[in-house]
């Protein structure tokens, strides 16, 4: 890591999806859809990377590039109580562990890395160190030979440096942590004459190579969002799942998967019919099976989002029916509803009128947190609702913030001079304002 | 500094051998024999004998004499080969606790590695007479064919020895590196090995110390002794004709016969016709009967002829699998005793194109490559750089009982790889992981090499988890497996070559139980 300061403040970062962000038009991995699902605004970017899933630079790589293509805005930096103090000595070990690989400028290596006392010279570390910092070279340049090298050359190469970093060379001495670097480095050198002495890898790999050129490589923190076109979370170098799922160890056969497709796209049709016949419950098992058969496929993935949406959206407006009819709820059902609500935020997660709706439930709850911060992305998002800043101001009123409070339902009124609920409250304030002077 | 060895243990016979001076060379036993019969007996007395003190015992107490054990070690009692062994050989076997075979001589009853290790032990005997001082370290070979599970039971047998196995090495590779020592030139090789009980096929490249394999390809139940077998059942039918007497349930007969056909397959290497005596082979009513016989070169070899033809279906994929044409193979090196028949040679000579190497013994060139593995491996700097391969596909077994293929056979290791994975039912919370091996694409038909379980997997409709299910390899040929929920990050793993079918306990104990006998087998 860098300065401690600087570092400390980067991971403090808290991040917020952008209003004219729409996660349902991505497409992501499971990983990364839980990733982003996260980021509500309270979850510093330390506690982002603990979330499991994905390890720390994946995440890192992933949010970076978001933020990078204006998918999310980073809101604040978090207060130091914000992350509890075990979170951060977690966060510090787990730091420490990945710390060389994160170091990726080339060439510059980690001196506090070297070891005296193993039976490995510290030249010879320091060449294995250097050589480890560039195992994201293309392959030609790792093997050290040029673009157009012949298999004779790659097979030299290969042996060259099989015989300087095959842990076997090393058999049995004592060399600490540099067993498992050796077996890093050879396996990549391994890959790298795999590949090349494929000519129909070789040949994709250098296509892909011309595409993506190794620049977009360094972590694009301090990039200006300027480049969105480059920098828009796909041009990312590929996560090692993307590359293992390229890959594809084994083939099922043609036939299987065609049928499998096939099935997928029956049930896909019935869950579009049940679509259009607002079963959106039904819907969704039906998209759930299509994605059975037919798990790589992006359009069902993103038609699951989207039936989900609805789903959830319809149930929703059952329970905000039930609300408006003042049918008499107890906590639980508020709960309940309250959960529901969220649910439609998650994939409506600027929609004003369920934030809004979202907000009365929670002050109801007296979750004042929550119920903020609905109300505030309500209206963030339509500021000339009365309705909305009504809630919001009743949401500050309950923090005891009168003076927000009153700004709040003063706005309400100016934009509609006949909502009850906010004249009532801004008289009641000037009440209590009077009662709070006179006994002063 | 003790000094390394490099053992050959083979199916008829084991040979040790140790690099003096940057040269390697083959250790004599005690009778000046440079090879030592695989042979493990208990005496009527009691006794325990190992090599030829156990052959020469063997006609008159086959029942009590182990031979060929390597045939049996690592594989599961069911499996059709130890059925098979069990028809053919004239001791006992009987299924051990762990579904494993085990021999029962002279009323107690053995594992295999224990066998192995009894042999092991007298070539650890020879080398330390020879070097006269003790030998704790060995690099020790084996078919490389052999899976993981027979590979691990091998290095419990080395244990069981006293000694610690610095690797295990394939036979054909070994072979190799012993050829390849006094060669300059960059080359590709074959090694065509086919010895008493195992065949194996390798192509390797070879250039400036590093000698990396390409392919391997073999049959771990086929070898000289099958063509001894065919002798014998060709004599016995003959001598039924003749005589009107079986010989087949008379195991000293067999046994007679078996040694008879193994001397005349080994003498029509030379000439084109042998005389086979056997007087007194069985007896009835009319009196004693004898065996005479003259058999031809071209009889054996019509007995045998396809058994040869068949190792070239190994070696057409084992080309195959090397990327390389049969015209690209610089040099052919012969291994193992069974490929002095000149019909194999031919067999070898026509497919390649050309003759092959003359100038490796094909009984010590394991032997002597497995010492100097061993050698450069423990050295300040090291003669050659083995990159070797993984000899069978590793992988899971999924829904449907199907095998899915992680790491491809002939694959250079060490090695990872990893393969996403998915649920099978909707809110499914956990996945068995079953670690297999072998090249059929039903779970079934293939080895288990071990298996573990993930829990804790989010609830979710079938097909959405993300379960990467990552194998490795290490340089000492270590599988271990792990299972991650890529949602939780929950990780499962299991280290599957810890899991040969001895435990450290029981082979603890054997090691005990052995020294008991170290007196009589020095005696």
């Amino acid at each position: 890591m860098g300065a401690g300061q600087d570092a400390r403040d980067a991971l403090g970062r808290i991040l917020k999806l952008s209003p004219e962000c729409d996660p349902t038009s991505l497409h992501l991995s499971a990983g990364e859809g839980y990733l982003l699902s996260r980021i509500d605004g309270h979850t510093p970017w330390r506690l982002l990377r603990e979330m499991g899933g994905m390890d720390s630079e994946e995440v890192d790589l992933c949010l970076e590039g978001w933020l990078a293509s204006g998918l999310l805005l980073v809101d604040r930096v978090a207060h130091s109580r914000e992350s509890s103090d075990a979170s951060q000595r977690r966060g510090a070990t787990k730091r420490a562990r990945s710390g060389p690989r994160e170091t990726r400028k080339p060439v510059v290596i980690d001196e506090t890395l070297l070891e005296e006392g193993l039976e490995i010279d510290i030249e010879v570390q320091r060449r294995i160190l250097s050589f480890e910092a560039n195992l994201d070279l293309p392959y030609h340049q790792l093997l050290g030979i040029a673009q157009d090298a012949d298999s004779r050359q790659v097979k030299r190469a290969y042996f060259d440096l099989s015989k300087e970093f095959h842990p076997d060379r090393y058999f049995r001495r004592n060399i600490g942590g540099y067993v498992s670097r050796l077996e890093g480095i050879f396996k990549k050198i391994l890959e790298a004459h795999e590949i090349l002495s494929d000519p129909k890898l070789r040949e994709e790999i250098s296509k892909s190579e011309v595409e993506e050129p190794p620049s977009v490589d360094d972590s694009g923190g301090e990039r200006v969002s300027g480049g969105a076109e480059a920098a828009r979370p796909e041009a990312r170098p590929l996560s090692k799942i993307e590359r293992l799922r390229q890959r594809m160890p084994f083939k099922i056969p043609e036939h299987v998967v065609s049928e499998r497709r096939q099935k997928a796209t029956e049930f896909y049709k019935a869950a579009r019919q049940s679509e259009s016949e607002r079963k959106f419950s039904e819907a969704v098992s039906s998209i759930r099976i299509a994605i059975c058969f037919d798990p790589y496929n992006a359009e069902y993935k993103s038609a699951l989002g989207e039936l989900h949406a609805k789903a959830a959206d319809a149930e929703a407006r059952r329970v905000l029916d039930q609300i408006r009819n003042n049918t008499v709820m107890d906590y639980q059902e508020l709960e309940q509803a309250l959960k529901l609500l969220e649910d439609v935020i998650l994939y409506r997660p600027h929609d004003p009128e369920t934030n809004s709706q979202a907000a009365m439930l929670a002050l109801e709850l007296e979750k004042l947190d929550k119920a903020f911060d609905y109300a505030r992305t309500a209206v963030d998002h339509s500021p000339d609702v009365a309705a909305y800043r009504t809630m919001l101001g009743s949401v500050y009123r309950a923090q005891g913030d009168i003076g927000h409070a009153k700004n709040e339902f003063e706005s309400a009124l100016k934009i509609d001079p006949n909502d009850l609920e906010a004249r009532k409250a801004v008289a009641s304030l000037r009440l209590g304002r009077r009662a709070v002077a006179r006994g002063g | 500094m003790s000094r390394v060895i490099g053992i050959d243990l083979g199916t008829t016979n084991s040979c040790v051998s140790v690099v003096e001076n940057g040269q390697p060379a083959v250790i004599p036993n005690s009778g000046g024999y440079k090879t030592t019969p695989s042979m493990f007996g208990i005496s009527q007395d009691g006794k325990r004998l190992v090599g030829h003190l156990a052959k020469r015992q063997a006609i008159t107490n086959a029942k009590n004499t182990v031979f060929a054990a390597k045939r049996l070690i690592g594989r599961r009692f069911d499996s059709p080969e130890v059925q098979r062994s069990i028809d053919l050989s004239p001791y006992e076997i009987v299924r051990g606790p762990n579904e494993d075979p085990r021999i029962k001589i002279g009323g107690k009853t053995f594992t295999c590695s224990e066998i192995s290790g009894i042999i092991l032990r007298e070539m650890k005997r020879v080398a330390e007479e020879y070097l006269g001082e003790p030998v704790q370290e060995a690099v020790i070979t084996v078919p490389a064919y052999f899976n993981d599970t027979q590979r691990q039971c091998t290095k419990d047998a080395g244990q069981i020895a006293g000694l610690e196995v610095l690797r295990i090495i394939n036979e054909p590779t070994a072979a190799a590196l012993a050829y390849g020592m006094a060669r300059q030139r960059d080359e590709k090789i074959v090694v065509y090995d086919l010895g008493g009980g195992t065949f194996d096929i390798s192509i390797l490249e070879m250039s400036d110390g590093v000698v990396e394999v390409l392919a391997t390809a073999g049959n771990t139940f086929l070898g000289g002794e099958d063509f001894d077998r065919r002798i014998v059942s060709h004599l016995v039918e003959w001598f039924e004709e003749a005589e009107g007497i079986d010989l087949r349930n008379d195991t000293m007969a067999l046994q007679r016969l078996k040694d008879a056909s193994e001397k005349a397959k080994c003498d029509l290497s030379l000439r084109e016709a042998t005389e086979i005596n056997l007087p007194f082979i069985a007896s009835d009513a009319e009196g004693p009967r004898h065996l005479n016989y003259e058999l031809t070169r071209d009889t054996l070899e019509g007995l045998v002829g396809d058994i040869v033809s068949g190792t070239l279906k190994s070696v057409e994929q084992c080309v195959q699998d090397a990327g390389v044409a049969p015209g690209d193979i610089d040099q052919v090196v012969l291994v193992g005793g069974q490929s002095r028949m000149p019909q194999v040679q031919q067999a070898v000579t026509e497919y390649f194109g050309q003759r092959p190497h003359k100038g490796v013994n094909p009984d010590e060139v394991v032997a002597l490559g497995a010492a100097i593995q061993a050698s450069s491996l423990v050295a300040e700097e090291q003669s050659v750089l083995l990159l070797d391969v993984t000899p069978l596909s590793l992988g899971i077994g999924t829904y449907g009982g199907h095998f899915a293929r992680l790491i491809e056979r002939n694959t250079t290791v060490p090695v990872s790889k990893a393969h996403i994975f998915t649920t099978t039912r909707d809110d499914q919370s956990a996945v068995k992981i079953r670690v297999l091996q072998g090249e059929s694409d039903l779970a079934a038909e293939n080895d288990l090499l071990g298996e573990f379980v993930l829990s804790g997997i989010r609830p979710a409709p079938k097909g959405e988890p993300e379960i990467e299910v990552s194998f490795d390899i290490d340089a000492n040929g270590i599988v271990s497996v792990s299972a991650r929920d890529l949602a939780t990050g929950k990780e499962q793993s299991i280290t599957v070559s810890s899991t040969g079918t001895l435990s450290e306990e029981e082979i603890g104990l054997i090691i005990e139980e052995n020294e008991l006998y170290e007196v009589q087998l020095k005696g």
